[in-house]
């Protein structure tokens, strides 16, 4: 996903100023990192350049030149595009996780950490994250519920390998040992 | 005000728990978890007085109940807990409302006092549309709900939950939880949830992991 999608999408609803841009990517994306103005004025640039937006409309009432952004037919034809794609399924954090563990069965005796007392830390880790985010999805409004559960149910895929982590590591061990 | 102290329990030659201890504070909302044949349910079912464990102590307020003869369980199961079981196990031929009617009913309050109570209940738990209908005429979810008012009706002391969402979609299990975990926090309750659903344990202020019928590790929010 880039960030020229989303600025896409959201010019789908009609022509908008650079900072109403971010504040309703804020608002929409609550789990994704605030988009700061500098990334959304390269990003309206770049969709220029490639065709996929254009000004709208240049005002000037005595303050700074204010710029109305709007999706062109392109535009909309890219969004659709992107929109009708799949994220590639990739596992991200599992990665750093995985070689965590198997670091901790190869060299946990030389450091003094002990493998499964290091995956009972990191799942004591990952729910303290799950229960902040519950709690935020219980008081939250529809799109922060939405942006918590998607990061609860991936923390919860981590969780679940981690259980099955534990229950494999004496195999483990003994194939790294052989 | 709840404890578990070097408790030992075995099924034949399963043993299920192994001089296990725990502690769990008045008010506190405690999630069990652990893999299958941990001893999760098995602890449950000690702490709430269901089973006796073969040596060890089960201490409610201070005071030893495994050693209490079963009529005499009984009344402190009636007089200060409430359970809630993974499938809801209502009376089916009673409604919901007379499902949560029941326990004050055996409590020895009056019928027409005990509906009102239910009635309120099941308001509060958002299924009042539901009070006149069996439990096989409703969802999941709508059971789960009234099943959970059946648990507070009496306003127990703890209430006990084995796997609460275990037969509920995402949705479902989410609003069983808030409504459990919510009343619970309101009320005081001390709150004990079996689980393997890290996403129920996630409602609970500490997760205590069970491995081989002992504590593998207990964690604070």
């Amino acid at each position: 996903m880039s960030v020229g999608h989303v600025v896409l999408g959201l010019l789908s609803e009609g022509p908008r100023h650079g900072y109403e841009l971010k504040r309703e990517h804020d608002r929409h994306l609550p789990g994704a990192r605030p988009l700061a103005y500098g990334q959304v004025y390269a990003t309206l640039q770049r969709l220029q350049r490639d065709g996929f937006a254009e000004v709208a409309e240049t005002a000037q009432d005595g303050g700074p030149e204010r710029v109305l952004y709007a999706i062109t037919p392109e535009g909309l034809a890219e969004l659709a595009r992107w929109l009708g794609e799949v994220e590639a399924p990739a596992p991200h954090l599992s990665g750093a996780l995985l070689s965590r563990t198997v670091l901790a069965v190869i060299a946990g005796e030389a450091a003094g950490v002990t493998p499964g007392d290091y995956l009972l830390r990191q799942r004591a880790a990952h729910l303290t994250r799950m229960r902040e985010l519950t709690a935020r999805r219980a008081s939250g409004s529809p799109a922060e519920a939405l942006a918590a559960d998607y990061a609860i149910q991936h923390l919860d895929a981590d969780l679940r390998w981690i259980e099955t982590a534990m229950a494999r590591l004496t195999d483990l061990k003994e194939e790294i040992d052989a | 005000m709840l404890e578990a102290r070097g408790v030992h329990k075995a099924f034949g030659p399963t043993r299920a728990l192994r001089g296990l201890t725990v502690e769990i504070g008045e008010g506190e909302i405690v999630a069990v978890t652990g893999p299958s044949g941990s001893g999760k349910s098995t602890l449950l079912h000690c702490l709430a007085g269901i089973l006796r464990p073969e040596t060890g102590e089960i201490r409610f307020d201070g005071r030893r109940i495994d050693s209490l003869g079963d009529a005499a369980r009984t009344t402190v199961r009636r007089e200060n807990f409430g359970v809630v079981f993974q499938f809801g196990q209502l009376v089916p031929e009673l409604s919901a409302l007379e499902n949560v009617a029941l326990p004050l009913m055996f409590n020895r309050h009056g019928r027409e006092e005990s509906m009102l109570t239910a009635r309120s209940w099941l308001e509060r738990l958002g299924v009042e549309d539901c009070a006149g209908l069996r439990p096989g005429e409703l969802s999941g979810g709508q059971a789960q709900r009234v099943a959970v008012a059946r648990a507070l009706v009496t306003g127990p002391r703890v209430v006990f939950a084995d796997e609460p969402t275990g037969a509920l979609d995402s949705l479902a299990g989410e609003r069983v939880m808030d409504e459990l975990t919510g009343t619970a926090r309101e009320s005081r309750t001390t709150l004990v949830i079996v689980t393997h659903d890290n996403r129920v344990a996630a409602y609970a202020d500490r997760e205590i992991v069970l491995r081989d019928g002992t504590v593998a590790s207990a964690v604070t929010a």
